[in-house]
């Protein structure tokens, strides 16, 4: 499913037009990545919890080079699924990889 | 980790979208359950601005109860895994950017993602989603500065040395001409046959002397591996036995630099996707040293770097009077 699939299904949901959906979406969707970037996390109910976290420098062994590289610190998202979500999932889910 | 709550979330929400707590409430909650079902429909729900949520099969697998330490079998099931999309990811890791390497060619990245973000932060504006604090802008504005200065310092450094090559030329003309008339009637008449010679090519030489011999030096940090020098001054890492090569008289061990030594980080004669013959030569060269130090370190290995340098010139071994190249590589060149 893509983005013009969910403004589709959402501007259903919501009785509004397609269009009038995908500016709400948008913004939505622009605060949330805002709010991921200052580092804060959050919690959709339904959904599950986003966040950030700092993942030290480390060392690592390539094995193409035979040899030991330092790999930098990064900051990841991380996203723990809500348990009813999950739960449903499992039920429903197929997998198209 | 700052966390905020979820009305703090909607007042944010409502704030942007000039909706009411209320109704900002139902578009979250449909968003919710419209990405579940994205989820069981398809298995993936890619989110512009956002980024792709995706369910994993996780096998069954043997595991321990903590607590109790029994071993328990936890059943497969399906996993929600979510990667962000590429700009969240560049916006955290901004003021995690690397040290800015002092080449024109790799300067140019950084700021061509810089404008990226920005062009991104933009767009966020324009839907007036936020007022997007100036401390940001700031902050990315003094990285911007900080890598120019960065790599300005050393240019300044590169225009130092060709002037102090071309002053001592271009200074002893009126010195000789006012202050030394007397004594040294011989080196007169020497002076100006070459500064005939100068001033006719004086424009290319500060090039050529720029081009072929940089001054680049590193001074080892603790941490600095040859590896990761090649990747900062060259962007490509597979070059750093030129570093090794360049420097074999300071660097003794390969994978042991000391810390306060300067290296001589040399310039290609090509560029680093089109090598000149001159640097495939000096690769090779620089590839079989390694090989050679390595293997009489019993470093494992060792012989990766003596194909890598048959490959690149096969006569590299009578030239450097290796003898000795085992079989397996041999068989291998015979297949080829």
């Amino acid at each position: 499913m893509n983005t013009a699939e969910i403004n589709k299904i959402l501007s259903e949901k919501l009785g509004k037009t397609q269009k009038e959906t995908r500016e709400i979406l948008e913004v939505t969707v622009g605060v949330l990545a805002n709010t991921l970037v200052e580092e804060k996390s959050f919690t959709i109910p339904g959904l599950g919890t986003f966040g950030v976290k700092l993942r030290a420098a480390r060392n690592a062994f390539n094995p193409a080079l035979k040899a030991i590289v330092k790999l930098p610190p990064v900051k990841a998202t991380f996203f723990h699924s809500s348990v009813g979500l999950k739960a449903r999932v499992q039920e429903q889910g197929q997998i198209n990889e | 980790m700052n966390k905020i709550t979820f009305s703090e979330l909607i007042e944010q929400v409502s704030g942007a979208t000039n909706l009411s707590k209320q109704a900002c409430h139902v578009v979250l909650r449909n968003l919710a359950e419209t990405i579940e079902e994205g989820l069981v429909r398809d298995g993936q729900v890619r989110l512009k601005g956002l980024g792709t949520f995706r369910l994993r099969q996780v096998a069954q697998r043997q595991g321990i109860n903590p607590r109790t330490g029994q071993p328990i079998i936890i059943p497969g099931h399906n996993k929600i895994v979510f990667h962000p999309s590429i700009d969240i990811k560049n916006q955290l890791n901004e003021n995690l950017a690397r040290i800015v390497p002092p080449l024109p060619k790799a300067t140019e990245k950084p700021i061509k993602e810089m404008s990226g973000t920005r062009s991104l932060r933009d767009f966020w504006r324009t839907n007036k989603i936020i007022q997007y604090s100036s401390g940001a802008a700031a902050l990315a504005l003094v990285i911007l500065i900080g890598s120019l200065w960065l790599g300005g310092g050393d240019k300044i450094e590169h225009d130092t040395a060709s002037t102090a090559v071309v002053a001592p030329v271009d200074i002893p003309e009126p010195a000789e001409i006012t202050a030394t008339p007397e004594p040294q009637p011989e080196q007169q008449l020497v002076a100006p046959a070459i500064q005939v010679d100068v001033i006719t090519s004086i424009e290319p030489p500060p090039v050529n002397i720029v081009a072929e011999d940089p001054i680049i030096i590193h001074a080892i940090k603790s941490g600095d591996n040859l590896w990761a020098l090649a990747k900062e001054y060259y962007g490509d890492p597979y070059l750093w036995p030129l570093i090794y090569e360049h420097n074999k008289d300071i660097i003794a061990n390969p994978d042991m630099l000391l810390p306060g030594t300067n290296v001589h980080i040399p310039t290609l004669v090509g560029s680093v996707k089109e090598l000149e013959r001159f640097d495939i030569d000096w690769l090779a060269r620089a590839n079989a040293l390694v090989y050679q130090v390595y293997s009489q370190s019993n470093t494992p290995g060792a012989q990766d770097f003596l194909k890598v340098a048959l490959k690149l010139d096969p006569g590299i071994a009578e030239k450097l009077g290796i003898n000795k190249i085992p079989s397996d590589i041999l068989v291998t060149q015979a297949r080829e």
